[in-house]
């Protein structure tokens, strides 16, 4: 009774797809994050690289679930996993968008040496990665135990990245000749802010994959506290 | 309030009783013919009757066989009641049956002594016995202990010698007789040309005819012995009689018989109805000729008419392209099962009889010329007679069921890259083959019960020998045969001894009626065998 | 540029399937074709390349001619009185009414199932190899081989194997539909050609036949019609539209469903029509 459909390998098939583009936008972030906390040249040209590829990857996946939605008219959970893919991999390439940016941000301050780095910047870069980690860790396991522990982290993120500012601003006022390294660092420290955002945002997908409700604005439902 | 009546019902009603006043008229048929036909086989008791008539005393003994109302032929006075008794002793009073009148009785009694003995000539002789006569014993009387058991020993001995004549005349002289005869036949083919075949078969004849002279006097010897032994016995009102033994078949003491030893005696009457051969132009004796060859004819015109009415409607449905023509040759055909019998059999002497067989007889038995072999009636005519018949029967109910295999069963085997022809043999013909066998049960039903066409092809009063025997070639198609159809016609109306002849057409009317049942009960076994295996369900 | 060497590449999904149908001569191959039953006209001009060991299914409201299209190319409308058509039919670049070649030849290579399962009144085993007696084949070896093939391909072993020499008639309706295609398999054809196949099973059966189509393809040419739109758009690899006897829009599933070049076309996926 309970074969393996033909459909069931292409579902298989679309989230392993999602699971490698999730695997190299994590590497491509990881770069980026290193990149910011000791900032490399090189850094830059390998996101841009790898965004090329994850723009590729998020063309085909698009189509695919477009294709599945018309061919084979999924349902119930099938239907929320083709739904919830089609945004996921809208935001893995948000993700590494800004990842490259951050590297090509990180690039600058590594020809023009002397900024000085917060080291809030590093606790927002690694919250960042760790949240994009766990939010697709959650996907792939339906742990939502996880993506609760996701969402609640935006806090956290909020307040870093709150923390980078002053910081920041403080660092402009005592060192004017470096405005433009540390405008691109708050430029940074927003964008990891951002990143951070959309791991939250690939949280919810997955709770609404494997919940089928849909948190976006309802965070207490799973969380069980206010936002 | 609504009426609670449903529409329609009285016709329910209607059609039961019509199909109840149905089947009531078929089961009175049955019954009337059982009735009257079986109650001859029954044992009855043997009376003795003084009458007085006219002041004179007359006595009649036998069996009570019928009682009625004897209108009176005066007008005004009223009818008289009057009993039909079986005397026998058909040699010493010219009949068998005789009418006497209820009210001349005196006397009536029921000896127990009382001898029915059957025999060869002359039918059943009913008296007192008297005494048994063996050559070179003492005579023994009827009251001596050893009589029963040493009359039972002389009859079987009479008829194992019976058996044995029957062996050696038609056995040995009869394979004689046929040799000479081929040998004859050869000697007119080499007379003059070749002299010492022509010498040798004549030396040949000459010693078959010897061993026929010593055979023949054998045959004859024990002819003579059989007469040997006689008993005698005293009809009641009569003189002594002498009775060889020889003629005597069986012997039985009616008025003894316990209700277990008459069921015995009516079944032994049964069986040797079925399968004796007639005696006293058909009033005595049994039908197995007749029942065999209505059998065998049957089944030869069933094998006739299977495949050339199934080869026809094949044709007709699947392959004929469907025009005016199809049409008008079916219109023919069925106009056909209306054309009366007697035109058959008219048909089938002409053509078969006489032009066929004519032409078989100038190809292949023309040494024996003029006798006809194939050129006069026989069973093979009567049987293909009778297939032409009963042909449309079997076309039309053949093309009605190869009509309803459904479509899709021939699209399948056609899409499958089968011929049409394969299509038919192996998918449409089988599925058919409930609705054929249906045809050849109803072409069997009236092939069997024709008797008009018969008698101008084949079917004769008495036929010396069976279509099928042992005698080579064992399959004699061109001998004429016998039919119970037409031992029914025969016994009842050319038949020397109308009283004694009725009860044997109900009987033999009541055996063709169960052939044809058996017949058709074969053949409806076989088609729900076939139906159970070919079940479509799901078509 | 060149690929950074610690970078692998994706998994590959399928290429963009939106590129219109080239056209390659197909294995099938119908030519201006115009069939007419006595004077009804049923199919105008239609042209279309079926290509090989792929599944192709026509598509359209009633009486638009793709039943009858599909019972040309074995020619069982040849059973029909009073037909004509010009145009041809190929296969394999050989037309399919060559005078010389027996029809029986061509229904061969062409095999068909039908819409109403139609198992004859024989045991389960007899069905199987039918195709092969009537073609001469009788050896018990190879006929009992034939048999377990046809009904592995046909997903009907594991249930049938126990029962082979039972009445085919007592399967379910699923299951004599899958025997019937067994039975088309067994002869080995090249073509499998399926007549609404699903359209008198429920739900269950009918998924168990699509995820039979989609195997048969690996081994055969399978052409579909059907009236079920969403089966042509999960089983096969193109799709042909027609209405009223003229193909309107022939192009791979995926552009059909998707994006249709033709308003019919569209109207009728959409369920306006039809």
């Amino acid at each position: 009774m309970n074969q393996i459909r033909h459909f069931d390998l292409d579902l298989a098939e679309l989230k392993r797809s999602l699971v490698s583009m999730g695997n190299m936008v994590e590497r491509s972030l990881s770069i980026a994050v290193e990149a910011i906390i000791r900032p490399t040249v090189e850094a830059r040209e390998q996101c841009r690289v790898l965004e090329e590829q994850l723009d590729t990857l998020e063309t085909a996946i698009e189509d695919r679930c477009h294709q599945i939605i018309a061919l084979q008219q999924p349902m119930a959970g099938e239907l929320r996993l083709v739904i919830a893919a089609m945004r996921i991999t809208s935001d893995l390439e948000q993700v590494g968008d800004l990842a490259e940016s951050v590297a090509k941000r990180a690039s600058f301050i590594a020809r023009n040496k002397g900024a000085e780095i917060p080291p809030q910047i590093e606790t927002l870069g690694r919250l960042a990665l760790g949240m994009q980690r766990h939010a697709m860790e959650a996907f792939i396991t339906g742990n939502l135990n996880l993506a609760r522990g996701v969402i609640t982290d935006e806090d956290h993120s909020d307040a870093l990245t709150k923390q980078c500012y002053e910081q920041l601003q403080g660092l402009m006022r005592s060192d004017p000749d470096r405005i433009r390294e540390y405008t691109h660092l708050l430029r940074a420290a927003s964008q990891l802010e951002h990143i951070a955002d959309v791991s939250v945002s690939i949280a919810e997908e997955t709770v609404y994959i494997y919940k089928g409700t849909n948190i976006r604005h309802h965070h207490e439902e799973l969380t069980g506290e206010n936002p | 309030m609504q009426s609670t009546r449903v529409v329609g019902e009285p016709m329910v009603w209607l059609s039961a009783m019509g199909l109840g006043i149905g089947l009531l008229m078929v089961a009175a048929l049955l019954w009337v013919i059982i009735a009257n036909g079986v109650q001859v086989f029954w044992p009855k008791r043997i009376e003795v009757f003084t009458l007085t008539i006219d002041g004179k005393e007359q006595v009649i003994a036998g069996e009570l066989v019928k009682q009625q109302h004897k209108a009176s032929s005066v007008q005004g006075k009223q009818g008289a009641e009057e009993y039909q008794i079986f005397t026998g002793n058909k040699d010493i009073y010219g009949q068998g049956f005789r009418y006497i009148d209820v009210s001349a009785i005196t006397k009536r009694t029921m000896p127990s002594d009382a001898l029915l003995v059957e025999r060869l000539e002359y039918g059943n002789a009913i008296g007192a016995p008297v005494r048994l006569v063996i050559k070179g014993e003492a005579p023994i009387s009827a009251t001596d202990p050893l009589f029963r058991s040493r009359l039972g020993e002389a009859i079987t001995e009479v008829s194992d010698r019976r058996d044995a004549i029957l062996a050696l005349e038609k056995g040995q002289i009869g394979a004689i007789n046929r040799e000479i005869a081929s040998l004859e036949y050869h000697l007119k083919a080499v007379a003059g040309k070749d002299a010492a075949d022509e010498q040798a078969t004549k030396q040949r004849i000459a010693d078959l005819q010897k061993s026929y002279d010593v055979l023949n006097a054998k045959a004859k010897e024990l002819r003579a012995v059989q007469d040997d032994d006689q008993v005698v016995i005293r009809p009641y009102g009569g003189e002594e009689r002498t009775v060889s033994m020889g003629t005597v078949v069986s012997t039985t003491w009616s008025n003894e018989l316990s209700l277990f030893g008459q069921i015995g005696a009516f079944v032994h009457h049964l069986w040797s109805f079925l399968v004796e051969r007639p005696r006293e132009a058909n009033t005595e004796g049994g039908i197995f000729p007749a029942i065999f060859g209505t059998f065998v004819m049957t089944i030869l015109m069933s094998m006739a008419v299977t495949p050339f009415g199934v080869v026809t409607a094949i044709y007709l449905r699947e392959y004929a392209r469907q025009g005016p023509f199809v049409r008008a040759v079916r219109i023919a055909v069925n106009n056909l099962a209306g054309v009366p019998s007697i035109v058959f059999g008219v048909f089938g002497l002409g053509f078969f009889v006489y032009i066929v067989g004519g032409s078989i007889d100038s190809l292949f038995f023309s040494d024996k010329l003029p006798t006809p072999t194939f050129g006069t009636g026989g069973i093979l005519w009567a049987a293909l007679t009778l297939a032409l018949m009963t042909v449309p029967v079997v076309i039309v109910a053949t093309e009605e069921s190869i009509a309803a295999v459904p479509r899709g069963a021939k699209e399948g085997s056609l899409a499958l890259g089968a011929s049409k022809w394969q299509t038919i043999q192996r998918v449409v013909l089988p599925a058919a083959i409930p609705g054929i066998l249906t045809g050849l049960i109803l072409a069997m039903a009236r092939g069997a019960g024709e008797v008009a066409p018969l008698m101008l092809v084949g079917v004769v009063k008495l036929a010396p020998s069976l279509p099928i025997d042992g005698i080579y070639p064992f399959f004699h198609l061109d001998q004429k045969f016998m039919h119970l159809g037409f031992h029914i016609f025969d016994l009842g109306f050319q038949s020397p001894d109308s009283e004694a002849a009725k009860p044997m057409v109900f009987a033999t009317t009541f055996f063709l009626i169960a052939l044809v049942m058996a017949l058709n009960l074969g053949a409806i076994i076989l088609r729900e065998r076939i139906r159970r295996r070919y079940a479509t369900a799901a078509f | 540029m060149t690929t950074p060497s610690n970078t692998t590449a994706p998994t590959p999904l399928a290429p963009n399937p939106t590129k219109p149908v080239d056209s390659a001569p197909g294995y099938l191959s119908v030519r201006k074709y115009n069939f007419w039953y006595g004077t009804n006209q049923t199919l105008f001009d239609v042209s279309l390349e079926i290509p090989e060991k792929q599944v192709t299914a026509f598509i359209g409201p009633s009486g638009c001619g793709k039943s009858t299209l599909l019972r040309n190319f074995n020619r069982m409308n040849d059973l029909v009185d009073g037909i004509r058509h010009t145009g041809d039919i190929t296969m394999a670049g050989h037309t399919i009414y060559d005078p010389l070649i027996e029809v029986t030849s061509l229904r061969k290579r062409v095999g068909m199932v039908f819409q109403k399962s139609n198992p004859f009144p024989k045991s389960i085993y007899e069905n199987v190899i039918y195709g092969l007696r009537v073609g001469g084949q009788n050896s018990k070896a190879d006929l009992d081989i034939a048999v377990e093939k046809g009904l592995r391909a046909a997903a009907l072993w594991d249930e049938a194997k126990d029962r082979l020499n039972q009445s085919a008639l007592s399967l379910s309706g699923g299951q004599m539909q899958r025997l019937c295609i067994a039975r088309a398999i067994a002869v080995e054809p090249e073509v499998i050609l399926m007549d609404e196949p699903c359209s008198a099973l429920d739900p269950i059966a009918t998924g168990k036949i699509e995820e039979l189509i989609l195997e048969l393809k690996k081994q055969f040419t399978v052409v579909i019609v059907t009236h079920n739109m969403q089966q042509a758009g999960r089983c096969s690899d193109r799709t042909a539209f027609f209405y009223l006897g003229k193909l309107i829009e022939y192009d791979t599933t995926v552009t059909i469903f998707t994006n249709p070049r033709q308003k019919q076309t569209e109207d009728y996926i959409t369920g306006r029509f039809g």
